[in-house]
């Protein structure tokens, strides 16, 4: 009688990979052959062992732990936001912001403030001749070159 | 598993704390006996669950969907234990693969049969030894696990079968190490 294949029948039937012809097909089989169940029965100490084999000790999860609330406790980074999110946190905060400004416009003057009486009669032309007038003369690149 | 993952992290991200701190409840022995298996040095994976969990706390706001988080979180750490494999391996010079890791345990430990099945798992190559943590331990599919190691899931349930016969052969019932 030939044996059960590990990757195609054993292993899958241990781990619950089979679909319901290939279990009964394996089950079959193991009700015939004692050297298949054995293994099939070490196969399934080892899976139960497994998880347990491979938990962390109870104490240096405590310690893990422990150093962890620390560093937490100390400042942890703040989360970062993705671009989407971010997005969203800089559209909010405009909103805020225009929303605040519409509620207090009846009550704060927000029109710039009049000029000094001595300004007001300035025009821009006058404001450049003042401005010229007090500016070194340069030469022009004529001039300079001798040209 | 991930509808309450979904509600921590949206928690978290909403300024609540708490909602942190329940998912590091609910995998701080997942992900450190992973990181444990994965280094096979106690010290080291401690230091990495510092690094895994702040690295968490700072990025799961970009994790796009919420409900894979368990094999995110996984794929932090195994990301986190590869890179402390890397600096090993330029500092010391070391077969991270081979005997060598016999520092890892301690003697007590080996004296025991779960300490035996540990040691014998510590013993396996590194991919070998991540999808048994992942599959056997934590339950990952291998589709899941192809996600968290970037392999194939044929390639994952190749590894996790190769693993388990030469478990197997370790602990075969003819020695008497597993009933």
């Amino acid at each position: 009688m030939s044996h059960l294949d590990p990757d195609h029948d054993l292993l899958p039937f241990a781990f619950g990979e089979l679909d319901d012809a290939g279990r009964e097909r394996v089950a079959r089989h193991l009700r015939e052959c004692a050297d298949c169940e054995r293994e099939l029965a070490a196969l399934r100490a080892l899976a139960g062992a497994l998880p347990r084999a491979l938990e962390p000790p109870a104490e240096s999860v405590v310690a893990a732990r422990r150093r962890l609330d620390r560093r937490l406790a100390q400042g942890a980074p703040a989360p970062v936001l993705r671009l989407g999110e971010r997005l969203w946190v800089a559209s909010a905060a405009l909103a805020a912001a225009v929303l605040l400004l519409m509620l207090l416009r009846p009550y704060v003057d927000l029109s710039p403030p009049a000029l000094p009486a001595s300004l007001q009669e300035l025009d821009r032309h006058a404001i450049s001749r003042f401005i010229q007038d007090r500016l070194p003369r340069l030469p022009l690149v004529k001039e300079r070159t001798g040209a | 598993m991930s509808e309450s993952d979904e509600e921590d992290i949206a928690a978290f991200l909403r300024g609540e704390e708490r909602g942190f701190r329940r998912l590091l409840e609910r995998y701080q022995e997942p992900v450190l006996g992973l990181l444990q298996r994965m280094t096979r040095d106690r010290q080291a994976a401690e230091d990495l669950f510092q690094e895994v969990f702040l690295k968490v706390f700072r990025q799961v706001a970009g994790l796009r969907d919420r409900t894979r988080f368990r094999v995110w979180l996984f794929r932090v750490a195994v990301h986190q234990a590869r890179r402390f494999y890397q600096r090993r391996k330029e500092l010391a010079d070391v077969d991270v693969e081979g005997e060598a890791i016999a520092h890892t345990q301690d003697a007590v430990e080996q004296s025991d049969l779960l300490g035996r099945v540990r040691s014998a798992v510590d013993r396996l190559p590194e991919r070998q030894r991540e999808v048994v943590v992942l599959r056997a331990y934590h339950g990952l599919s291998y589709e899941e696990i192809a996600d968290a190691l970037d392999v194939t899931a044929e390639n994952a349930r190749a590894n996790f079968y190769q693993a388990m016969k030469k478990l197997k052969r370790d602990f075969s019932p003819e020695t008497g190490e597993l009933p």
